[in-house]
């Protein structure tokens, strides 16, 4: 039943420029039967590029070189194009239907019909459920997509592309909006597909993924190929030092600082629940951060961290209660913009939706929350302006052309560098942190550590909310496990294990 | 993607212009009407030009801003209409000029308050809003006049719209001044700093201390106002308040502020654009009329050319945004 | 929204047209109706005008009630005080039930009259319609401006002054106006048979708008410098055009030529900013529905349709026709 060669999928020298920008350079890929081949590289690697073109969408569509499939060149106009060929993608971004049914959105566009040519609804629903089990996702088909969380969405998407019985299923991080054991069992999944004879090329930077599934390795850097490995005769490090292009000496370069006084204490606090009526998903919660302390609050997707940040910051008000003092003064009686006067700042969950603004300049960004320093009387000190986003822009040296490129046009590692700016260019005294290191890539990482640090060493309290749970064990002084809307556990750095921290978090209450 | 070949200042100078394709439409229109008829340049016909540019461009300085925000405004034309009759009515009962005029500017500046707070505090989608208050003015302006209009007007407010110094008219000359003003204030203050960030990301401008509502309520306001200056104005200019005034001025503001490259979703726009846009929308009108060509076929051909203008500039939007 | 605003100035205009035309000399008006020999006497007849207070429509309810003392019927004047045509379906209604002889009415939206109209009809109730007409199976008869006739006049009257001789630039609302487009169909055709050396150079839209009227009049004197007159086809033009013609220094050299008679349009006239104006003849539209009514109610028959015809108004004849009562 194969025919052709001993690859699935060859891209020979494939070469794609920008106007002046060469996105892609020369680069050479081949995926075999039944494998999964991990791409791996730092965003703005070349990665999307090379999606664009194998799935077709690359609108422009004039890259140099060849694409093979089963030693036939090809050559994809449209996605239609590409999907004809066996090829089917699952983006980062899960793009659903959120208003349909399951099942309409695993079939649409195929929709089964019955021979009145309306749609055969017993016959969708039935081939539904064969489809999700494959992918081990148990709702029912006749459900809205918006009811279902973010990892079944994900996993549908892989259920609607393996629906429509592809020979290559292309994967660009699909685990980033993920839990770690949501990911889990999408990487389970992942490697029942060869089994059925579906080959896959793994976009991520995860390395414990990429290890989890590989057989192979591919490694791209600045649009070039750097390297192709077995996955068993390389090490994680090694990877990383080809993704970044220079020596990792520590993944979390965390220092010691000084902890002083307590600089913010918050009493009695209760946040309402976003959907159940009359539960408090934060309940009575009461604690304290010193100065140059970085605390962790750790806890399972929805035990209301973000929550209890956004009240704190008065990002949400309705129906808060509690008492906070920063610096021994009450705050809790402030508007949001009090509370950022008074020195504290805060790093949202999702950048995309309320961290910067995508179509200003990055300069703009970086003076947002700070436009009281560079305005004399109502105008605009356009020179102070720069100054300050210069200054920014160098200390926390963002990637980019210069001060006036577009915040779109960044990486997410950049984009989150140009976020923390923002905040750094205010007087901090407290930071808030939530999932600060969310889809970015390995090396921008370790240098948000490092700003991070460098925060508490100054002298600034820091609350750090993450899932990663080797990041937040590394980088906090403290811990604080959140569960049912009580802090179930407080941990030090001494005594601390990953372990603990999730028995902490998974406790069921007890009464 | 970020390696940076060196092209030369003009080259990069015409890439970061946005407007561009408009610029190249409009000089190519205005070099074959000026062929054809050339009375296109006649003094005259320059002023007139300029005079019906000014009160779409008046207005279209307050929807800039209001687009920038990512709102909509609907009701200007009714505001338009209501506050040229308020004003006139007023100056027939003897009102001193001055307290003419304000009487339809607070007219104007009431709606845009009711406007403000009822996308802002109410969360009503401001289509809805602003097309409902479309209504509303329409409605008093009927109730108003009986649908006849004010007619004739003092000297005083005659002399405001058809007045001109060195044979300028003083409604182009106010449409300047309110221009240098709006891409001032636009560009070089924190009110105009925050309105283009409210537009790019409500939720980052409000996190980092906006004042997102009351902004996004001026907007509103200043748009009423606008709205009301421009109707006053032509009132004096027509020696008369017609009910009639300002219809379908909604549409084409808008539509000559998103001509001028102004997002639809807010976050990006200039006033110069705006201008540009303006000056496009009636530099056709009144050339395809120089060239005789039939009413007929005018607005087939008004359709085309504005698709073409902007479409070049999305072109090239495109093909350079990706670099 | 431009289509909705532009619906209801159809109907402003509808109703401005039909209110406006007051010409209608009594003399002409009782002149044709003294051919009446009555018998009946005592005629119930309500007239539901279309906008109360319009002084178009003034002039027609004097026509009405002009009738009305010759032939000692009486007649009941009602309407809405704003265009509200359920109003004015609400007064028919009001007739009927009253047992009327006769309805006089102006059906501004004529498909949301013909209910109550056959209703009427069923009653043996006469039902006459003015300046608009619905079908003709849905109302007895109707009196109102030939459009036709309307166009042919305006035109002649315009060449006439031309000396036979010269360039016309015409102003409409716009390109779908029904009235509009065959009065000017009319006014077209009657140049070309009688009058082949004056011309309609161009035909441009105003969209009601008075100030457009007066950015397109200065683009056309520009484009046309031969223009010798401008023809408003609609009441919101003359003073936009003459608006222009002022601040041009043509008022000398172009004729102006208006409809209707609002206040605007005659002062006009009287200041000598335009010539003249075509006013349509309301007066003779009540004279005439309330004749027409007695001749059925006396088992004769009347023409299903009536030209009430048009009149010329200039400074020549101005003080006379603001008089005319």
């Amino acid at each position: 039943m194969q025919n052709g060669g001993e690859y699935l999928l060859e891209l020979d020298h494939i070469t794609r420029r920008f106007l002046s920008v060469t996105a892609l350079k020369d680069v050479c890929l081949k995926l075999k039967r039944d494998e999964v081949l991990a791409i791996c590289g730092e965003n703005g690697a070349g990665k999307s590029t090379l999606m664009k073109i194998l799935s077709g969408s690359d609108s422009f569509g004039n890259y140099e070189g060849t694409i093979r499939i089963n030693s036939q060149p090809m050559r994809f106009r449209s996605t239609k194009d590409a999907e004809n060929a066996g090829i089917e993608m699952i983006y980062q971004e899960i793009s659903l239907h959120l208003d349909l049914t399951v099942a309409e959105n695993l079939f649409m566009g195929a929709l089964p019909a019955t021979k009145w040519k309306t749609v055969d609804w017993r016959r969708m629903i039935k081939d539904a459920y064969e489809y999700l089990q494959n992918v081990g996702l148990h709702v029912d088909p006749r459900q809205k997509v918006k009811t279902l969380s973010t990892s079944q969405q994900q996993l549908l998407s892989i259920a609607r592309a393996i629906a429509k019985k592809p020979k290559i299923l292309v994967l660009d991080e699909p685990t980033s909006a993920l839990t770690q054991t949501e990911a889990e069992n999408l990487l389970r999944v992942i490697k029942d597909l060869k089994a059925r004879h579906v080959s896959c090329l793994y976009i991520s930077h995860k390395m414990d993924e990429i290890f989890q599934i590989a057989d192979r390795v591919t490694v791209l850097r600045d649009g070039e190929h750097i390297a192709d490995y077995a996955a068993c005769d390389v090490t994680p490090k090694k990877l990383v030092e080809d993704m970044v292009g220079r020596k990792i000496e520590v993944l979390y370069p965390k220092q010691q600082a000084h902890i002083g006084e307590e600089i913010l204490r918050v009493e009695d606090f209760c946040v309402p629940h976003p959907y159940m009526k009359d539960r408090n998903i934060v309940d009575g919660v009461s604690f304290g951060l010193r100065r140059g302390e970085i605390l962790g609050i750790a806890g399972l997707v929805g035990a209301g961290r973000s929550e209890l940040l956004n009240a704190i910051f008065k990002a949400q008000e309705d129906g808060v209660s509690g008492k906070v003092w920063l610096e021994g003064k009450r705050i809790d009686g402030l508007s949001l913009r009090g509370i950022k006067e008074s020195g504290i700042g805060y790093l949202t969950e999702d950048r995309k939706r309320n961290g910067f603004i995508a179509g200003a300049a990055i300069r703009e960004n970086i003076v947002l929350a700070s436009l009281s320093k560079i305005v004399r009387g109502g105008l605009i000190d356009h020179k102070a302006e720069r100054q300050y986003a210069t200054e920014y822009f160098r200390k926390l040296s963002v990637k980019a052309p210069d001060i006036e490129t577009p915040m779109f046009h960044l990486s997410g590692g950049n984009q989150q560098k140009v976020v923390l700016a923002k905040w750094m260019m205010t007087d901090l005294k407290v930071m808030f942190f939530d999932e600060p290191t969310r889809g970015i890539d390995v090396g921008a990482k370790t240098e948000i550590y490092r700003l991070i640090s460098d925060m508490a060493n100054q002298g600034i309290g820091i609350i750090l909310v993450s899932s990663e749970m080797p990041e937040l064990i590394s980088m906090c002084d403290r811990f604080l496990v959140l569960s049912h809307g009580k802090f179930r556990a407080e941990f030090t750095k001494d005594n601390v294990s990953q372990e603990k921290i999730m028995k902490a978090a998974t406790l069921v209450e007890e009464n | 993607m970020n390696s940076h070949s060196k092209k030369s200042k003009l080259s990069q100078l015409l890439q970061r212009f946005d407007q561009l394709g408009i610029v190249l439409v409009l000089i190519v229109l205005m070099v074959a009407v000026g062929f054809k008829n050339s009375t296109f340049y006649s003094w005259d016909n320059i002023i007139n030009v300029l005079r019906s540019t000014s009160f779409i461009f008046i207005i279209g300085i307050a929807i800039t801003y209001v687009l920038i925000t990512g709102g909509l405004d609907l009701s200007v034309g009714s505001v338009m209409a209501m506050a040229g009759i308020l004003s006139a009515m007023t100056a027939q009962a003897g009102a001193p000029l001055l307290v003419s005029i304000l009487c339809g500017i607070l007219f104007g500046f009431a709606i845009g308050l009711i406007n403000g707070i009822l996308v802002v505090r109410m969360n009503i989608p401001t289509l809805i809003v602003t097309l409902g208050m479309m209504y509303v003015v329409d409605g008093l302006v009927l109730i108003v006049t009986k649908g006849s209009p004010i007619y004739p007007l003092p000297d005083s407010f005659k002399a405001l719209g058809q007045g001109s110094i060195l044979g300028v008219p003083n409604i182009v000359l106010i449409a300047l001044v309110l221009a240098l003003i709006g891409a001032f204030v636009l560009h070089n203050t924190q009110y105009g700093r925050c309105v283009y960030a409210i537009g790019g990301n409500r939720e980052t401008a409000r996190l980092a201390g906006i004042h997102v509502n009351a902004i996004q309520m001026s907007v509103y306001v200043l748009a009423s106002v606008s709205a009301s200056l421009g109707g006053i104005l032509m009132a004096g200019r027509l020696n008369s308040a017609q009910p009639s005034a300002g219809s379908g001025y909604e549409l084409t503001v808008v539509a000559a502020v998103i001509i001028g490259g102004t997002s639809m979703f807010g976050g990006s726009g200039s006033i110069f654009g705006t201008l540009l846009g303006a000056l496009l929308m009636t530099v056709i009108e009144n050339a395809l009329l120089l060239m005789k060509i039939s009413a007929y076929w005018q607005s087939l051909i008004v359709g085309i050319i504005i698709i073409f203008a902007v479409g070049l500039d999305q072109y090239r939007r495109k093909k350079y945004g990706m670099g | 929204m431009k289509k909705r605003l532009f619906t209801l100035f159809s109907l402003l205009l509808a109703a401005a047209m039909t209110l406006s035309a007051c010409s209608g000399q009594t003399g002409n008006g009782s002149a044709d109706s003294s051919e009446n020999d009555n018998t009946s006497e005592g005629l119930k007849i309500t007239f539901v005008s279309p906008l109360l207070g319009n002084p178009v429509w003034l002039s027609a309810k004097q026509g009405a009630e002009d009738a009305a003392a010759e032939i000692g019927a009486s007649v009941t004047w009602v309407g809405p005080s704003d265009i509200d045509m359920d109003e004015q379906v609400r007064q028919i209604e009001l007739a009927i039930t009253e047992k009327v002889d006769g309805i006089i009415s102006c059906p501004l939206s004529p498909a949301i009259f013909e209910t109550v109209y056959a209703d009427a009809l069923s009653k043996d109730i006469v039902v006459i319609n003015t300046a608009v007409d619905t079908r003709e199976d849905t109302r007895t008869a109707y009196i109102g401006t030939d459009y036709v006739n309307f166009g042919e006049q305006a035109a002649r009257n315009l060449a006439e002054q031309l000396g036979g001789e010269g360039e016309i630039a015409v102003l409409v609302t716009s390109l779908d106006t029904e009235n509009q487009m065959s009065e000017l169909k009319a006014g077209e055709d009657l140049l070309a048979r009688e009058y082949p050396d004056v011309k309609i150079v161009v035909v441009e839209t105003s969209n009601s708008d008075t100030a457009q009227a007066a950015n397109k009049t200065s683009a056309m004197i520009d484009t046309y410098p031969e223009l010798d007159a401008i023809w408003c086809l609609e009441s919101t033009s003359p003073l936009g055009v003459a608006q222009t013609l002022q601040e041009r220094n043509m008022l000398d050299q172009i004729l102006v030529l208006g409809i209707d008679d609002t206040d605007d349009v005659l002062d006009l006239i009287d200041q000598g900013l335009i010539w003249g104006t075509m006013t349509q003849d309301f007066y003779k539209m009540g004279y005439e529905s309330v004749k027409m009514i007695k001749t059925v109610k006396d088992g004769g028959t009347v023409d299903s349709v009536q030209d009430s015809g048009t009149t010329l108004v200039t400074k020549d004849n101005l003080e006379a026709y603001k008089s005319r009562f």
